[in-house]
């Protein structure tokens, strides 16, 4: 390593200001710090300072998604096969899940890679590894069925759009993975309304098998009809969404992984249990109180218990690693509380009420990512209140 | 007996740091040469009143402030001025004195303290060149001799790990400190002793005289901004002064024996020294007669760990400095240190395993920045460690940004105590703390313009 490692530097110089590639220089310090950590020492303030970087930041919500894409990949291709009727044993199901999988991967990352270098290029900034988050986040709130054009036009909205244009890392007010999510969702409908979810082999589909999504399923559920019901006649059991062995976005179907990914990122301390928990109270909440306003003759969606709520659609996964996007959620520990509750509470009221969104979570973290400051500055004002002023 | 007033705050910043000062004592004697270097002092403009070649007596004045005339430095020991060392814009940098053999020291009047007025009490500090033991909040400045103070807080802890520690020299300085006391009550009626409630420091018969504060918490906590913060009942305390234990007992010392107290206790620590304790030196002292910095790469800090001054080498001990630290200054690059499980990282946070280990071991130090400046993610960290509890460092930053002073000044920015704690722990490597200085000093410069 110290022979890569005298390379790199050696060839330093030529992306020093005033040299040839100067212009270049983020992309050198993005390949040298990648690879080897700073030697740079403390010139101000404190003369010593905690190891944690956002190198490492970043990479722990990589390492906290890493459970989540594995089952993914499996489920993807098991719900493939599954419809394609053919065996699914679990190598031919990672093999399936890897087919559709990957190239969206690499669409997100090559696409968006090269918005961020182009960006870090032009606005002269640091290339930024919060990317590495955003191009993961991304594919997985997908469904397999995607058209890799769209990856591509989505994950160049959300990088551009979503965080470039307002300087980068740090600047954005919107998680940009969502405003790609957000972006292919609103010009392209018909691929991801929830109806036909699961990408299908050669062959052709069984003609037994549904690939609706268990929110398409709810959502449709006649007057009178109990949706759990209507839900487990389609095959998906409440077991069945906590595990994830379900059709949906690639990874979102799988609560029990996300749980993992919540425990790494609480445990480290990277991502909020605060927002985590509001989130889970307010789905619960807004959903008991539709459950009691729920009679005959209202829609059939307002009966489905908070348990359910919890379990379908992309709700642990908006919880666990987009509503803790820490750049675009409050800052304070209380308003972080009630960013989370009102994200579940909307979750909830965009999912049942509102026939048009099948899945509300996306738009409600959206949406609460724009109150975040105007949270935060009445916390701070409350905060402050206590203090006797200092000023001159 | 008067009761005993405690700050409580819970722990959040609970790290030890390796190369901790032992608690023994060693007395290093009078060096080749002595240095008067006022650099600690920020606003200060010095006018030097003596010339090279000049014979000059223990206690007798050398240079004062141009802004506040009345506020002298004085020579600690007697002899030859050797050298006076200007810097860019001719900032004094220092004077240089070679002790001579015989221990001259200028004779003050004798001082009746119970019977001091107000006036009488500053005019004797300000002869005995004892006013730069002030210094006013929230700015940090030497005070003028024209305002009086709402109150005084002497802080007997200091807000870093790595300073001297009055429990390690207190038989000593007992009476001294006591008596310092008594001339600050005759300055202001309200004189604040603050003072870590886990020292081993028996109080009670300075609660007979002053108000004290026992203060449990962070060791940020233990700076006399934080202190008057969590007591202060209207605004006009914001101005209060601060003395520390030092200053006081060189107060108490020079009023007792009518000559200047020339002596100084400082801690040498950090993890390149070898014999990590409290040293009594005089003042002024030259560094290599307490310690040797042996490796190029190592960097010695005049001062704490977190608020040390960054300053090039310098020979001579600065004024007001009670610290020395030498660490390790050569980090290596690691290859993809970021994936690694962090054993043996240095972490506040749980984000590498070494996070868990707090209890169990010290935490090792070295001026490695750890990682790349980048914008700030909102991480919330430098609100959680931050000892004013209201202050909000990272609406301070961003108000400061958008160079909007008075929200900045809303959120807290003059109730900073500049311990640096939130620099140390931000993840993108900003300094909020030089920030926060760097505004106030401003601030400071506008208000006195």
């Amino acid at each position: 390593m110290t022979w890569l490692y005298k390379q790199l530097i050696s060839k330093g110089h030529l992306f020093e200001k005033g040299a040839k590639l100067e212009r270049l220089y983020p992309l050198y310090e993005a390949v040298l710090t990648i690879h080897f950590s700073s030697t740079e020492t403390t010139s101000k303030g404190a003369h010593i300072r905690d190891g944690l970087d956002t190198k490492r930041f970043m990479i722990l919500v990589v390492i906290a998604l890493i459970p989540t894409t594995l089952f993914g990949i499996y489920n993807a291709g098991l719900q493939s096969l599954l419809a394609s009727g053919k065996p699914t044993a679990i190598v031919d199901c990672i093999i399936q899940g890897l087919i559709i999988f990957l190239p969206i991967l690499l669409t997100s990352y090559v696409v968006g890679g090269c918005w961020e270098v182009c960006f870090a290029i032009i606005r002269k900034h640091e290339i930024n590894e919060g990317f590495l988050v955003t191009g993961l986040l991304f594919p997985l709130t997908l469904p397999p069925t995607i058209p890799l054009w769209q990856v591509a036009l989505g994950i160049s909205f959300g990088i551009v759009v979503g965080k470039e244009v307002f300087g980068g890392t740090g600047k954005n007010f919107l998680n940009p993975a969502l405003t790609a999510r957000a972006f292919v969702y609103f010009s392209y409908p018909a691929y991801l309304s929830g109806d036909v979810w699961t990408r299908l082999s050669s062959t052709g589909a069984v003609a037994a098998y549904t690939s609706a999504t268990p929110l398409g399923i709810a959502a449709n559920t006649p007057l009178q009809d109990s949706v759990s019901r209507s839900l487990e006649s389609a095959g998906v059991s409440l077991w069945n969404s906590f595990v994830g062995l379900i059709p949906g976005s690639i990874g979102e179907t799988s609560v029990l992984a996300c749980m993992v990914g919540a425990a790494i990122l609480i445990g480290t301390g990277v991502g909020s249990w605060r927002i985590m928990m509001g989130c889970i109270l307010g789905t619960v909440t807004m959903a008991a109180i539709f459950n009691w306003v729920a009679t005959d003759t209202t829609i059939a969606f307002l009966e489905l218990s908070p348990i359910w709520h919890l379990c379908i659609g992309s709700f642990a996964f908006g919880a666990v690693f987009m509503a803790t996007d820490p750049v675009s959620a409050p800052d304070l520990s209380t308003s972080k509380w009630v960013y989370g509750f009102f994200i579940g509470l909307l979750t909830v009221i965009i999912r049942v009420i509102n026939p048009a969104y099948p899945e509300g979570v996306m738009l409600a973290i959206l949406l609460m990512n724009v109150f975040a400051p105007l949270i935060d500055y009445y916390v701070a004002e409350h905060r402050i209140k206590k203090r006797i002023p200092n000023v001159i | 007996m008067k009761t005993i007033q405690r700050i409580k705050q819970k722990k959040k910043f609970n790290i030890a740091f390796d190369g901790h000062p032992d608690p023994t004592m060693q007395e290093v004697g009078m060096p080749a040469s002595i240095g008067v270097c006022p650099k600690h002092y920020s606003f200060i403009k010095s006018k030097v009143i003596i010339s090279i070649g000049d014979e000059v007596q223990r206690g007798q004045a050398l240079f004062y402030d141009k802004k506040n005339p009345q506020v002298y430095f004085h020579s600690p020991v007697a002899g030859t001025v050797s050298a006076i060392d200007y810097g860019p814009q001719r900032t004094l940098e220092r004077v240089t004195i070679t002790p001579s053999s015989v221990d001259q020291a200028i004779e003050f009047q004798p001082v009746n303290i119970p019977e001091l007025s107000v006036s009488e009490a500053k005019s004797a500090l300000l002869e005995r060149g004892l006013w730069t033991s002030f210094i006013e909040l929230p700015f940090q400045n030497i005070p003028s001799p024209e305002v009086n103070p709402p109150a005084i807080v002497v802080m007997l802890s200091n807000p870093e790990p790595f300073h001297p520690k009055l429990s390690v020299v207190n038989d000593h300085v007992d009476d001294d400190l006591v008596r310092g006391i008594q001339l600050l009550k005759k300055i202001t009626p309200r004189v604040i002793v603050a003072v870590d409630a886990d020292e081993s420091l028996n109080c009670d018969a300075l609660a007979e005289i002053a108000q004290v504060v026992r203060i449990s918490g962070d060791f940020s906590l233990f700076d006399p901004a934080s202190v008057v913060y969590h007591l202060k009942d209207n605004q006009d305390e914001n101005k209060t002064w601060a003395c520390d234990w030092q200053s006081c007992v060189k107060i108490g010392n020079t009023i007792h024996t009518q000559a200047y107290f020339n002596q100084h206790w400082i801690t040498v620590g950090g993890n390149q020294v070898e014999n990590n304790r409290h040293y009594k030196v005089i003042e002024g002292t030259q560094v290599d007669a307490v310690v040797t910095k042996d490796n190029p790469n190592d960097r010695m800090i005049f001062g704490g760990l977190f608020s040390g001054l960054h300053m090039a080498s310098e020979d001579y001990l600065p004024l007001g400095v009670d610290a020395i630290n030498i660490i390790d200054s050569d980090p290596q690059p690691e290859f993809m240190s970021f994936i690694h499980a962090g054993l043996h990282k240095v972490s506040y946070t749980r984000a590498y395993v070494a996070g868990l280990l707090h209890a169990f071991r010290k935490t090792p130090t070295s001026t490695a920045l750890h990682g790349s400046h980048r914008d700030c993610i909102s991480c919330g960290l430098c609100t959680h460690v931050c000892p004013i509890d209201t202050a909000l460092p990272q609406h301070i930053l961003r108000s400061l940004k958008g160079n909007d002073v008075e929200s900045a000044m809303k959120y807290g920015l003059l109730d900073c105590s500049s311990c640096g704690v939130c620099t140390y722990v931000c993840p993108s490597k900003i300094d909020l703390a030089s920030m926060f200085t760097e505004a106030k000093d401003q601030l400071y410069r506008e208000v006195n313009a």
